[in-house]
């Protein structure tokens, strides 16, 4: 065998050993340097996932405190990147071995966060606030999350995010990335509530919302003056300062439409 | 919107890609994660470090080289064989007739399978009883080559050719008659 055939065959070795077992420290050394200049190869590891999900059965949903655990680590991660989050896996591992489960693991979490982002601005405690109580929504039966659509008006331009509403608790979150800055002195966003229960020619008003200077992301609660039952579609427009009874609808901004 | 949008909005900084990730994939992974785990709460801390792997790697996916849901399997079960790695490793109650119950076309209508992934069933049906049995015990159970070799009674030579190999036939099989990572987008 000649040297190129014996490199080839180590290279395929420790490939599929990477896909199946793993690597020691020392042959990932290995691997390392037989694919210097030569382009990244996961076909083995694609391979070995491919088998596996022929046969893998997806047969139980993630547990609730779980997910609650991953959505504010999704949260952190978007917000400081995976160091912050490394932070809140490690304290919810150690609160795991004292054997805390479900909701009182999510709950913890929850804490912690805020903890954590408690030594920042007065403005970042209430955002944390405000994401756990989304999240908590998220948690409840009955809740539903829908994706903005934006329109094409200039201040939708880019974005993107959510409405999480629940009819029986008749609460909600809107969740925004992107939404163009306003001056509250001239135009303020303001929220419209369609629902079965009101004439569509006078939605129900959720009230204004303004969006800082240089803010990426905004959570802005929902919470309707009149009950609302049936709620079809969510719409926000661009009102002047201290929003209007009832809107022209010349700069509608975005739409949810609730299924 | 499709779920294999997910990871390139991902990427693109979408904080709402996030979430969606978790509601497409966390059954998925909380299943690898059980099966590779010691126990739930062992389970629970792998999930959570794999969609922090998944997000970190985002960027990564290549759709021309699979499906986005093969592509999280994938990262899955990296983070998987490492934490076994680096946890003792524990004898694995794995009895044969496991392995020699392949699931196949022909199995109890209990279990929905796609079409996609009986057609690798059927490929891997096709391999030689004894690397079959090697792969699979790799790849479904995580058995490292020397707990193959000792339940197999085969070399450890053996054993590594069996997985290589056959990773590769299914690989060349699968590139020249479907496209890599042929799973829908279900769970």
């Amino acid at each position: 065998m000649s040297a190129e055939d014996k490199e080839q065959k180590s290279l395929s070795d420790l490939l599929a050993d990477q896909a199946t077992q793993g690597l020691s420290a020392a042959e990932r050394k290995q691997l390392d340097q037989l694919l210097a200049g030569r382009p990244d190869d996961p076909s083995l590891e694609l391979t070995a996932a491919t088998i596996q999900l022929a046969e893998i059965v997806p047969d139980r949903p993630l547990p609730l405190g779980l997910k609650g655990k991953l959505m504010i680590q999704a949260d952190e991660f978007f917000r400081q990147g995976d160091q912050t989050t490394q932070r809140v896996i490690r304290d919810t591992r150690s609160r795991n071995r004292l054997q805390w489960r479900g909701w009182m693991g999510w709950a913890l979490a929850a804490l912690i966060l805020v903890a954590v982002v408690i030594r920042d601005s007065q403005r970042a405690v209430r955002k944390s606030t405000l994401v756990e109580q989304r999240q908590a929504l998220l948690l409840e039966p009955g809740t539903q999350r829908v994706a903005w659509t934006p329109t094409n008006d200039p201040a939708a331009m880019g974005i993107s995010g959510d409405v999480v509403w629940n009819e029986r608790l008749q609460r909600g979150y809107m969740s925004f990335h992107n939404l163009a800055e306003n001056d509250p002195r001239i135009r303020q966003y303001q929220l419209w509530i369609f629902a079965e229960n009101q004439d569509e020619r006078f939605p129900v008003d959720g009230g204004v919302f303004d969006v800082p200077k240089d803010t990426a992301d905004v959570i802005v609660p929902i919470t309707p003056g009149v009950h609302v039952a049936g709620v079809k579609l969510l719409a926000v427009t661009l009102e002047k300062a201290g929003g209007v009874v009832v809107s022209k609808r010349e700069r509608v901004v975005s739409l949810a439409k609730v299924l | 919107m499709a779920a294999t949008d997910i990871l390139s909005r991902v990427s693109a900084g979408d904080p709402s890609a996030l979430n969606e990730c978790i509601d497409t994939y966390g059954q998925l992974i909380w299943a690898l994660a059980r099966r590779f785990s010691a126990d739930a709460g062992d389970a629970e801390d792998a999930v959570q470090e794999i969609f922090i792997d998944i997000w970190k790697n985002a960027s990564r996916f290549d759709s021309g080289r699979s499906s986005e849901r093969t592509f999280v399997g994938m990262i899955a079960r990296r983070r998987l064989i490492d934490r076994l790695r680096s946890r003792t490793r524990q004898p694995r109650l794995v009895e044969l007739t496991d392995i020699s119950v392949t699931p196949s076309a022909q199995e109890s209508t209990r279990v929905e399978r796609h079409a996609e992934a009986n057609e690798v069933l059927r490929l891997i049906d096709e391999l030689g009883e004894e690397r079959k049995k090697a792969l699979l015990l790799a790849v479904y159970f995580g058995l490292t080559h020397e707990e193959i070799a000792s339940r197999l009674q085969l070399p450890l030579g053996t054993v590594k050719t069996h997985v290589r190999r056959g990773l590769q036939q299914i690989r060349q099989r699968l590139g020249n008659e479907l496209p890599l990572g042929l799973m829908g987008t279900s769970q």
